[in-house]
């Protein structure tokens, strides 16, 4: 450790007096004990970079247990109804705000043993693909879909929609003094938001792809954007004018962030390739080791300087989520980790950059230990998930499990997904579920839930039978698989048991389903 | 069982868009989608290239990997396909793809994209084989009518070659083995540096 090193090379000692030889050897002792004493106030939260690099390679790793021998503290972020993609933690690290496909911004008191919600703000229309605190973390930006939402943290309530976009947000950034902010879209454009007027600013036109980066420069005044057309473009951030075409790398770009302190950019590609260039010159300054998959998240921690960048690759036939720990300035690979669960789509530095907290396919926020890493190996196998079923279920099962069950649960305790729980689904009103945010569409349906009208649903449409549901086009054109559905649901959505023997035969871990059999 | 295959030669293609017409014709495919689109590089240039670039129904394809809700499969020729029934539009699969094969029609309630969709090999889809359901999801079965992939059968100079991989890398061999050392597959010199052009 750092204080160590410095106080095993202390001064030499002349050999001209003793007298001298004791104050040296006394300076050096106090010197030590400053220095530890200064490193125990600092305490667990004072985890260095090079401390960091002292652990590579899980040298120092310690077991998955606790010292006393009992189960590990559970860290993981349990609460959403779909995959989670996106996660920001405040700077004190004491919050987290996170995004899922289930329509959701949660929000999360991490500052104690275990997470806590503080949390669901589920008003938005689609999906939550980036999420942003504002100064004080009072407020926060959520982009559901094509809008970018204005949240108070305090009360849960929504204060402003900004709208504009035509297709979806995937990246949201803040001006450093939190006045403005940028929405990137996949309708190729970026748009800036007054945050106190809460009018809409300029639009960013020009790329010719869709946009899944931005950032603002150190001072403000210029805007970053990377795209899937492979390139990085700066504009004037006052009048949204375009400046130049900064980097051109070819395959589309799926994340960047701006290193703070300075205007260097860092991004990942689609190709596998991540490299920091200069922001005012466009010129490289690193490029880091190629993985064999894409890129697909950047993480910052600004104390002490790290970097982390998550994505995916192959190994020996799997799919193997990955995340690289750098550090910033020297760009020395710290850690990497890997998860076969799959890919990393969001991730954060926790507490001085000593844990990461990241999403993938699955509901919940995972904790990795980046020091002293743990777990110190990867975690075992995939896990199969609930729409991972077997050719053994029911033929109505394995309709529900493939096709309702990642926006639909059965249980009365099993919450809300993207769409509403089916408890007792037969002989519901549309649109009356309490707690549920229904679209218009629904809240003013006359519809009673039966055999007939989930019958018509699934026959027509939802996009047909209920015109402006939140629901995805989802038709089942085979009638005998409506029929064994509608079977099943009859039974499942009665009581706990149905659903328990729903669950517990989908998570098997025989064959998935394939070919024509969906 | 033979593993189907695309191969598009640059040094025969000329740019005439023609796969892309045959394609669009073929399977009906909506205004502003295109599952196969010919990329030029170094245009008006020395050393310009076209290559016609689909999905490359790749054996490691890194979009079955990514998809949250599984509903990609591949079939024993190779054929990467997907369920337009489980696809939720999420926009996933575009951020792994190298090809930019993945395309969503801008009429989805779900998010704001539609279900995604893509080349099939001319190889339908999960419904019936040749049914009208699978017609108006994926496109024509080809493959299941015993023809290959329609953009192939029209290419004007046979640029674009589809179908089993060992015939496909024959015919190509013979070429550049007739064309002579450096002629050979766009792009290899800059993939494999000092093996050739």
């Amino acid at each position: 450790m750092t204080f160590i090193h410095l106080a095993s090379q202390g001064q030499p000692v002349s050999g001209r007096g003793v007298a001298r030889v004791s104050t040296l050897v006394f300076a050096a002792v106090f010197l030590l004990v400053q220095m530890v004493g200064a490193a125990l106030e600092a305490g667990a939260r004072a985890v260095e970079a090079d401390k960091i690099a002292a652990t590579q390679s899980g040298q120092t790793g310690s077991p998955d247990v606790t010292p006393n021998g009992q189960e590990p503290v559970d860290h993981s972020l349990r609460g959403h109804g779909g995959p989670v993609h996106a996660i920001q933690l405040n700077k004190t690290k004491t919050r987290a705000l996170t995004g899922s496909f289930d329509y959701s911004m949660m929000y999360w008191d991490i500052s104690g043993d275990q997470p806590k919600e503080l949390g669901r703000l589920d008003e938005h229309e689609h999906w939550v693909k980036a999420v942003e605190f504002l100064p004080g973390d009072k407020r926060a930006l959520a982009a559901g879909g094509a809008e970018v939402w204005l949240w108070d943290l305090e009360t849960g309530k929504s204060l402003h929609v900004f709208k504009g976009h035509t297709a979806e947000i995937s990246a949201l950034a803040l001006s450093s003094d939190g006045k403005l902010v940028a929405s990137a879209s996949s309708d190729r454009t970026v748009r800036l938001w007054n945050l106190t007027t809460l009018k809409p600013g300029p639009v960013l036109k020009g790329h010719r792809g869709p946009i899944n980066g931005v950032t603002f420069s150190k001072d403000n005044s210029l805007i970053y954007t990377a795209s899937y057309d492979g390139t990085v473009r700066t504009w004037a951030s006052d009048t949204g004018e375009f400046k130049r075409i900064l980097y051109r790398h070819g395959f589309g770009i799926n994340t960047m962030r701006r290193i703070p302190g300075g205007d260097q950019l860092v991004f990942g590609t689609l190709n596998g390739k991540a490299l920091v260039i200069d922001g005012k010159t466009g010129e490289r300054v690193h490029q880091f080791k190629d993985i064999e998959g894409p890129f697909l998240a950047t993480a910052i921690q600004e104390k002490p300087g790290l970097l982390a960048l998550s994505g995916f690759q192959k190994k020996g036939g799997d799919v193997v989520g990955i995340i690289r720990v750098i550090r910033i300035g020297d760009w020395a690979p710290i850690e990497e980790y890997e998860d076969p669960r799959g890919p990393i789509w969001a991730m954060d530095f926790g507490s001085i950059g000593s844990t990461i907290y990241y999403g993938g396919k699955d509901d919940y926020v995972t904790v990795w230990q980046v020091t002293p890493r743990k777990p110190f190996e990867a975690i075992s196998g995939p896990i199969p998930r609930r729409y991972e079923v077997s050719k053994t279920a029911g033929p109505g099962e394995l309709q529900f499990a493939r096709k309702c069950s990642l926006c639909h649960t059965l249980t009365s305790g099993g919450g809300n997904r993207a769409g509403p729980t089916l408890y007792k689904v037969f002989g519901r009103k549309v649109g009356t579920l309490p707690g549920y945010p229904y679209s218009d569409a629904l809240k003013n349906a006359d519809i009673v839930w039966s055999e007939k009208t989930i019958e018509l649903l699934f026959g027509l449409g939802p996009d047909h039978y209920l015109p402006g549901t939140k629901m995805p086009l989802q038709k089942i054109a085979d009638p005998k698989k409506r029929e064994a559905l509608i079977a099943f649901l009859k039974i499942a959505t009665e009581g706990e048991s149905g659903s328990g023997a729903s669950r517990g035969k989908s998570v098997n871990e025989t064959e998935k389903q394939g070919s024509k059999e969906q | 069982m033979a593993r189907m295959k695309f191969l598009c030669d640059a040094e025969r293609c000329i740019e005439c868009n023609a796969c892309v017409t045959a394609c669009k014709n073929e399977h009906e495919i909506p205004w502003g989608i295109n599952r196969r689109r010919v990329v030029t590089i170094n245009d008006g240039k020395p050393g310009e290239r076209s290559i016609s670039v689909a999905c490359m129904h790749c054996s490691d394809a890194p979009c079955m990997a990514v998809c949250p809700v599984d509903c990609f499969y591949q079939t024993e020729e190779g054929v990467v396909l997907h369920s337009k029934d489980l696809c939720i539009g999420c926009g996933y699969c575009f951020y792994a793809c190298p090809f930019g094969a993945p395309q969503y029609p801008q009429v989805g309630n779900f998010g704001s994209r539609g279900k995604m969709d893509k080349c099939t090999f001319c190889a339908g889809g999960p419904e019936a084989d040749k049914s009208d359901n699978e017609f108006k999801k994926y496109g024509r079965n080809r493959l299941a009518e015993g023809k290959l992939p329609l953009c192939a059968e029209m290419c004007s100079t046979k640029a674009l070659l589809a179908g089993d991989g060992d015939v496909v890398s024959d015919i190509y061999r013979e070429r550049v083995v007739s064309r002579g050392f450096g002629s050979g597959a766009w792009g290899w010199g800059r993939a494999y540096p000092g093996q050739g052009a």
